[in-house]
């Protein structure tokens, strides 16, 4: 039956990622291709990234014969970044599957319903988190002095370490379904806690290298307290370091973390999977309330999607998220962005509007809004296709909120960057008037992709918001045309063209795309769009 | 009111309807009755521009749905048999939302949702989360929304599913009211006895293809109208073997 189980959820899953295409037919796929060159090309980013840090740590902790330390820390690391790609799924996956109350009513205990949706939880920590320790291990089997076939052990425990990354993801997740069952604003609990997440995340990652140094100076004291305060990962460390000792208790300690887990979620799985939100009572007051035009009534209708669901804010408006943040720490810290976040080692210079222009495009290519508002829809899109509006009406209100939820932030964080590198304000406005324009063209982009490859059949938010193709391409593609902007800017400056000259010339080009974006989405665009 | 001609379509390979023309009236209640698969909603869905058809044409009130589906769909109310609403609005969120899509005055859109909602009982339910509704009050819901623009043609895929029997005694009612004004409803149903004791006219389809067509006297003679369905399938699975 558990195997039964999990079939059904990985084919769910492989069915969402290929379309679903039989898996023989999809493996082939055009599709398959992307993935596997996106998961190349996320696989090599981060393999230089955590390369770069177990570098750091290697060599000196080695030597100082504190091996286990190394696995350890770059363990915590990796179970850091294994619960930021779980965290926002795990309530979704768990509590609100739309295929919930079908597997309650049949013969199934509980605890395998549990164990399945927490095992695709691992899942996703697991290929994080291996991601995190493959540069590890490499550079260990290089540098390192532990006997060979502690690399066995090492394996092992990168393959098992998950389970803490799914415990810390379970729990939130937990809390979250608790709290939203008893309150009217479901979404505060969650969108807080991601918050809080991302911003220690974002901290400790602008910070890594000064930790490391400090971890390095003081390894002794660092170990002391690792050993009694971080038990887990000090046996991970020792076992991975040969001792066998140490592996069995560290693999133990992870078999019962999961079994608590899995138990403590089952014991009220039913209660908050099943239950319906109960909040008092409201009576309508009065029904003469205003009327909105065709534009608003479909703009409300999608931000109010887009604010109900913390999923959706958590990973389709992370990029808002982040450019508030470094747009309010500009303010405080200008020289310290333009610096560490603009990588302008010397300071702001003449550049600066154009690097700022780039950096404020990255962070606003990591909004995603239209790239899942069709998936969305879900089994609701007939309402859209029965009332009498054009497509085209629909993709505006839906561009709209993308550009007004990604906008904003991008035009304070464009201010605070020219603030900073103190530009004159003619070339702060070319500054604005460019991100605005390639904010928009990200949400023309996003709603192409997922017009494209849209996934109405989703059973949790997750594969719709996420686990997506369309998603997936919307995130990167602006990057391609980041980097064509990058080179053409770059040459326009060594022909000793003005910052301003080559602002005008970024904003013609991606004009010239949006152009002909927009008479794609009007012409074929409407046509998928009642096909689906 | 609503004219379908030689309507055909395909999935993929495989015909759902096939050569289908009906007609329906101004004031008439149309039942369309069929067994399982055999091209109700495909048929249902077609008129309410939901799919794509690739032969045939259909006619609301005179306008083609395939050359203004806008301008059709402005004269329709599409119920269907199995209301996925937006659980992220409450009730009268949704009604205003669906108000202002049809651009309803307010003069017209207030009064009747409060008239509708008081009909069927859900007036005290409007400013909960359609997320806390059952089956019977999102169906509820969907009927007023669709009743509140006051449209000239109602279709609905079994309309009588999910509704407690004091609701569909309301419907009921109502649908005749409705065709009294000069509105025409076009409604699939398994329930026979319903169709018989409501519809002007009744249509009985089979594997896609129009079987008998016409006034409820025409259709049924003197027997009632379950006998003669198992008459048609009794006499397609004798053609069958």
């Amino acid at each position: 039956m558990l195997i039964t189980l999990f079939k059904k959820q990985v084919s769910e899953l492989l069915s969402n990622m290929l379309g679903g295409k039989p898996l023989k037919e999809g493996f082939f796929s055009i599709r398959m291709m992307i993935y596997l060159l996106l998961g190349f090309y996320l696989f090599i980013l981060m393999f230089r990234v955590f390369y770069g840090m177990a570098a750091s740590l290697c060599q000196p902790l080695v030597e100082a014969g504190n091996d286990w330390m190394y696995f350890a820390l770059m363990g915590i690391m990796a179970t850091f970044i294994g619960v930021s790609g779980s965290l926002f799924t795990a309530n979704s996956t768990i509590y609100h599957a739309r295929d919930n109350e079908f597997l309650l009513s049949l013969p199934i205990p509980q605890w395998m319903i549990v164990f399945v949706r927490i095992a695709m939880i691992y899942l996703v920590s697991a290929v994080f988190e291996i991601m995190v320790m493959f540069p590890a291990l490499l550079l260990y089997f290089v540098i390192g002095k532990a006997p060979i076939w502690a690399l066995a052990f090492q394996m092992v425990c990168v393959l098992v370490m998950p389970v803490i990354a799914v415990a810390v993801a379970c729990l939130i997740g937990w809390l979250s379904a608790v709290i939203n069952s008893k309150i009217r604003q479901r979404a505060i609990f969650s969108v807080f806690t991601s918050l809080a997440f991302i911003g220690v995340f974002y901290y400790v990652y602008w910070n890594l290298y000064s930790y490391i140094n400090l971890i390095i100076a003081n390894a002794d004291a660092v170990g002391g307290v690792m050993r009694i305060a971080l038990f887990p990962f000090y046996q991970m460390g020792l076992a991975s370091a040969g001792s066998p000792i140490a592996f069995v208790i560290f693999v133990a300690m992870m078999a019962a973390i999961m079994a608590i887990v899995v138990s403590l979620v089952s014991s009220n799985f039913v209660e908050l999977a099943a239950k319906t939100q109960t909040v008092a009572k409201r009576k309508i007051k009065t029904t003469s309330g205003k009327t909105n035009s065709l534009f608003m009534a479909l703009y409300k209708k999608e931000f109010q999607r887009f604010t109900s669901s913390t999923i959706s804010m958590m990973s389709c408006g992370l990029g808002s998220v982040m450019m508030i943040a470094i747009g309010v720490t500009c303010m405080f810290a200008g020289e310290w962005i333009i610096i560490n976040f603009m990588g302008m080692s010397k300071g702001p210079d003449e550049n600066l509007p154009l690097v700022a222009m780039m950096v404020v495009c990255m962070m606003a290519a990591m909004n995603t809004i239209t790239a899942s508002s069709i998936s969305l829809e879900g089994k609701h899109i007939w309402m859209l296709k029965v009332f009498p509006i054009s497509p085209w009406q629909i993709f505006k209100a839906k561009i709209a909120v993308h550009v007004v939820i990604t906008g904003i932030p991008a035009v304070f964080c464009t201010v605070a960057f020219a603030v900073a590198g103190k530009t004159d304000l003619i070339t702060m406005l070319y500054m604005i008037i460019a991100a605005l324009i390639f904010v928009c063209f990200c949400a023309i982009v996003g709603l192409q992709c997922n017009l494209r490859f849209p996934n109405l059949s989703w059973t949790n938010e997750a594969q719709a918001v996420k686990q997506n193709m369309s998603v997936i391409i919307a995130t990167f593609a602006p990057w391609g045309m980041l980097i064509i902007l990058a080179v053409v800017c770059a040459m326009m400056r060594i022909m000793g063209d003005p910052v301003t000259k080559c602002l005008t010339a970024s904003m013609a080009l991606v004009m010239a795309v949006m152009c002909l974006q927009i008479n794609s989405l009007m012409k074929r665009g409407a046509e998928r769009f009642m096909e689906l | 009111m609503l004219k379908i001609e030689h309507l055909t379509k395909y999935y993929g390979e495989k015909l759902a309807v096939d050569d289908l023309s009906l007609h329906i009236k101004k004031g008439e209640i149309f039942g369309f009755i069929g067994h399982n698969g055999a091209g109700k909603t495909t048929t249902i869905k077609a008129v309410c521009g939901i799919h794509n058809f690739e032969e045939g044409s259909i006619f609301v009130d005179g306008i083609s749905v395939k050359e203004n589906a806008i301008a059709c769909k402005q004269k329709i109310a599409y119920i269907p048999d199995n209301p996925e609403l937006y659980e992220y609005m409450t009730g009268y969120q949704y009604l205003k939302f669906v108000g202002d899509i049809f651009q309803v005055e307010a003069a017209v859109r207030w009064p009747n949702i409060q008239k509708y909602a008081e009909l069927f009982g859900l007036w005290d339910d409007l400013a909960q989360p359609i997320s806390s509704y059952s089956h019977g009050m999102k169906q509820k819901l969907a009927l007023i929304a669709a009743l509140m623009h006051e449209p000239q043609l109602i279709i609905m895929d079994e309309p009588f599913v999910g509704l407690d029997p004091k609701a569909s005694y309301t419907l009921k009612t109502l649908m005749r009211e409705i065709c009294d004004e000069g509105k025409s409803i076009f409604f699939s149903t398994h329930v026979l006895e319903v169709a018989e004791k409501l519809c002007d006219k009744v249509a009985i389809i089979r594997g896609g293809k129009l079987v008998r067509s016409g006034t409820m006297e025409e259709v049924k003679g003197d027997a009632s109208l379950e006998d003669v369905f198992m008459e048609l399938e009794d006499n397609h699975a004798d053609h069958a073997v």
